[in-house]
């Protein structure tokens, strides 16, 4: 029994303590002078922040540090009616992070004003449920603009001592003086249709 | 449009004349049920593999004849009619819901039935000027799908409308009416040699309006398709299974004020070996599908994104074309104390545009999932699993000579655990775990090339004991690292480490009384893996979290339930100011946050089909912040709501559900639609 015991302890012992030396990151670069300063995660406000921050930086990484693990993604009508064929229930943090990924790679250059208008920013102690209007021009890679502009819902709450975002939701988009421009979503229905995620 | 639905139609019948021939009635294996072939997305899926193994391939439903010889004969045609209407109303703080149903059920002495389904709802936001509303109608008949031939009509009708008005007040309405025809045929159980085949062909007819922006979007199209699945056993562990599937579509589509012809065709061959010998189970399936399409669409870019501005040709006329092939080997080993499983498929594609700016996609996907489990002895047993995903794509943009270059998404995880029957009624469990997440992107796109390193360890231990005592007790471990690998992004890599203890118990004191805690502390370290730089403004921190919350459940009698929760929480965060010369750091406390909330449940259950809820809470919320002064925020926020649930029944047929909540609330937080809103559930049905 006792033998038993201490073999057990000893394979696992010896499993664990080899598992540091499983997986080699690679090596950083030293980094340049100009960066981009991300506020703490230790209040709501400063996550939506800070995905602002990320867009305009084309930094996926610091947009992946905002994300929660069960996040979900809700598109607004017309999305809906367009890419009627994507499976939005299914959309979670592994296909957001893709998305964005691959959006931030693509593309020329980012101007993003998430605070265009605040509808509602008073978060709550442990939850928050704000709404904005979005103001987001995507310069592509070819040199043309696409302009969104949307009203959007942001579920966010405090994941361990860190705030991050559980759901996006968008509810409809926003005029531009004269036509209706596209939520993100639609971006986001053109990435899954080509196959992303 | 109208001659490509009679030919689709003529062919429909021609192919059934063939297939009605005498039913073969041997009670055979059933064949595994082949994945929906479709033109929407490819690869499909797993070719047919048996969930259980060959157990479960052998398994045969029931034939014709066990299914006609169990009804009693002199029965009427009609053997059952049941209608079931609905209505419903739900009231929730984001929208309020109406909604009704109607669904009829006709069941005949053949074994035929049929079905008829219509509903309405209807969807208000409460916090948006947003509808939506839908009518949804269809119609279901299938002959007895026990047969080895069957047939099945199904007609439908789908009418959306969402509209929404922004802040500007202009409306944004999107409407669609999808009507479907289809007609699909089956004949199981055709015998030719040791070889048993099943045919199916289905025709659709499918005819949708829709108005997105002021801008129509119709289309109108009949589908043909048909399939062809083939099993055959050479022994009594091995079955292969084959399988062809053809598709063709046409008809017309509108966009805006342009209209055109559209037409696709696909097709997919897949096949399969399963095996169940002795200790080993398992197979390998490959599948090759492709298809191509032809349809209207607005001009895109590189990226899929509508793409018209400025250009004198807004709306084209689109090729796309897709092919891909999947390969699965699915393994399962039993050696006694020993179980090994492994799972690797390959996945690869390549989709092409004619007028898209997306030009030509690849995609390559690589997964392998390996697992082992080893039961040391009568108390312990030691589990192992090893996870690797490597997928890339690549585009070649249309008009480029030169692909974009591969970006790359790699992932490997470790797991190792220990399961210990520590004494009666207590486990004892220990995890390790770690993997490494690289994102990797060839030429230009490399600026977000980045490696996430994560580690974690937990120890867990519960004991349950028979009259539902419990004491549990964990300590989770977790680090992640977030390594940006290019100049432009490294200033904000790190290195989170968190410690979690979370000791937790519930205890009956008494039939009417129980009483439950649980603690949770977490402690986060974040060490900026630069920092140290004078030209990176980077601080490490530390927060710090605790979390208390204790329950007490009275039960005076059957009828009244108490419940009071007290919930306490502290949380601070500080950021380093210097390390002194042994090494130790030294934080700032920035912000304490203290927040206490008790909440107060109360339900009375007045009779057999009525309860009556009542619930409070009210909550404390303050933080200090420091700086070179020190500011107090002081808020106050609570709730209070009453109602009660109503579940009864008239007879077998009719029936009434109601959840009744009535919710008034107070606070910052409490946006002006949660202040005073209802909250219900109802539902009313009756079916007879």
């Amino acid at each position: 029994m006792h033998r038993r015991w201490g073999w057990t302890l000893l394979l696992a012992a010896a499993l664990v303590g080899s598992g540091g030396c499983f997986f080699e990151p690679r090596a950083p670069e030293q980094p340049a002078a100009i960066q981009i300063n991300y506020l703490p995660q230790d209040q709501a406000a400063n996550v939506w922040e800070n995905v602002q921050k990320a867009m305009n930086g084309l930094d996926a990484a610091g947009y992946e540090r905002q994300i929660a693990e069960d996040f979900t993604y809700e598109p607004d009508g017309q999305t809906l009616a367009t890419y009627g064929d994507v499976d939005w229930e299914a959309w979670g943090r592994e296909t957001e992070i893709a998305f964005m990924t691959d959006m931030l790679n693509n593309v020329g250059g980012i101007a993003a004003d998430l605070r265009y208008e605040i509808i509602f920013d008073e978060p709550g102690d442990t939850r928050a449920e704000l709404r904005y209007i979005y103001d987001v021009t995507v310069t592509e890679a070819d040199g043309s603009t696409t302009p969104y502009r949307a009203e959007v819902v942001v579920e966010i709450f405090i994941e361990g001592t860190d705030w991050v975002i559980t759901r996006w939701y968008d509810v409809s988009g926003e005029s531009d003086g004269g036509s209706i421009r596209n939520t993100l979503g639609d971006r986001r229905g053109a990435f899954a249709r080509s196959g992303g995620g | 449009m109208v001659s490509a639905a009679k030919r689709a139609l003529g062919a429909l019948v021609f192919c059934w004349l063939a297939l009605a021939g005498p039913p073969a009635f041997a009670a055979a294996a059933a064949s595994a049920a082949a994945p929906a072939d479709s033109t929407a997305a490819a690869p499909a899926d797993s070719a047919a593999a048996p969930a259980g193994g060959l157990a479960a391939l052998v398994a045969g439903a029931p034939s014709y004849q066990q299914a006609a010889a169990a009804l009693p004969p002199g029965l009427p045609y009609l053997l059952t009619w049941t209608r079931d209407p609905s209505v419903s109303a739900r009231a929730q703080v984001r929208k309020v819901n109406y909604g009704g149903a109607l669904v009829s059920e006709l069941s005949f002495r053949d074994m035929s039935k049929f079905k008829q389904d219509v509903t309405w709802s209807w969807d208000d936001y409460r916090r948006q000027d947003k509808t939506v509303e839908k009518r949804n109608g269809k119609i279901d008949y299938n002959t007895d799908l026990s047969k080895s031939y069957s047939a099945r009509v199904m007609l439908s009708d789908s009418w959306t409308e969402d509209r929404s008005v922004n802040s500007a007040g202009v409306t944004n309405l999107n409407k669609q009416d999808l009507k479907q025809a289809s007609l699909n045929l089956t004949r199981e159980a055709i015998h030719v040699g040791d070889v048993e085949n099943t045919l199916t062909l289905t025709g659709k007819l499918v005819d949708q309006q829709g108005e997105q922006q002021n801008q129509r979007i119709d289309y109108s199209e009949a589908e043909l398709n048909g399939a062809w699945r083939g099993a055959y056993r050479p022994s009594s562990w091995m079955s292969v299974h084959t399988g062809v599937w053809g598709t063709t579509q046409s008809g017309d589509r509108t966009l805006g004020e342009d209209s055109s012809s559209s037409s696709a065709d696909g097709d997919s061959l897949r096949a399969g070996v399963y095996y169940e010998r002795r200790r080993l189970t398992g197979g390998f399936s490959v599948v090759n599908s492709s298809f191509s399409k032809r349809y209207l669409d607005y001009r895109r870019n590189s990226n899929g994104i509508i793409d018209t501005i400025g250009v004198q040709q807004k709306i084209v006329q689109e090729l796309e074309k897709n092919d891909a092939v999947s390969f699965t080997l699915d393994n399962a080993y039993d050696l006694g104390r020993l179980d090994l499983t492994s799972k690797l498929s390959r996945d690869l594609s390549e989709n092409s545009y004619r007028s898209s700016g997306i030009g030509r996609k690849e995609r390559h996907q690589d997964n392998a999932n390996l697992g082992a489990k080893f039961r040391v002895g009568r108390l312990d047993s030691l589990v192992a699993t090893y996870g690797y995903l490597w997928k890339w794509d690549d585009q070649t943009y249309k008009g480029a000579s030169l692909a974009r270059g591969r970006q790359i998404s790699k992932r490997r995880d470790v797991t190792f655990s220990w399961i210990h029957d520590l004494f009666r009624d207590t486990d004892l469990s220990a995890t390790y775990k770690t993997a490494l997440t690289q994102e990797i992107a060839e030429n230009e796109f490399n600026t977000n090339d980045r490696d996430r390193l994560e580690e974690s360890f937990s120890v867990d231990m519960k004991t349950v004991w028979s009259r539902g005592d419990q004491v549990a007790l964990s300590f989770v471990y977790r680090s992640v690292e977030d390594i940006s690998i290019r100049r432009e992004r490294s200033s904000n890599n790190s290195i989170k480490e968190t410690y979690e203890v979370v000791p937790s118990y519930k205890w009956a004191l008494a039939d009417w009384l129980t009483l439950g805690q649980d603690f949770r502390l977490w402690i986060q370290y974040t060490d900026y893996t630069f920092s140290d730089l004078d030209y990176v403004s980077k601080d490490d921190t530390y927060n710090k979290r605790g979390n208390l919350t204790s329950t007490v459940k009275i039960n005076p009698n059957d009828r009244l339930e108490l419940t009071i929760i007290h919930d306490w929480q502290n949380k601070s965060n500080a950021t380093s100011t210097g390390t002194d010369a042994t090494g130790s750091t030294f934080y700032f406390t920035e912000k304490e946050q203290r927040i206490s909330k008790i909440d107060f449940t109360m339900s009375y259950k007045a009779s057999d089909w009525l309860s009556l809820y009542g619930t409070t809470y009210q909550n404390k919320d303050v933080t200090d912040s420091f700086g070179n002064t020190v500011t107090t925020r002081d808020q106050r926020s609570g709730r209070v709501g009453v109602g009660g649930t109503i579940t009864k029944s008239w007879g077998q047929s009719k029936t009434l559900k109601a959840i009744v909540r009535k919710y008034a609330a107070y606070g910052p937080s409490v946006q002006e639609t949660s202040k005073d809103y209802w909250d219900a559930d109802i539902k009313f049905s009756w079916r007879f």
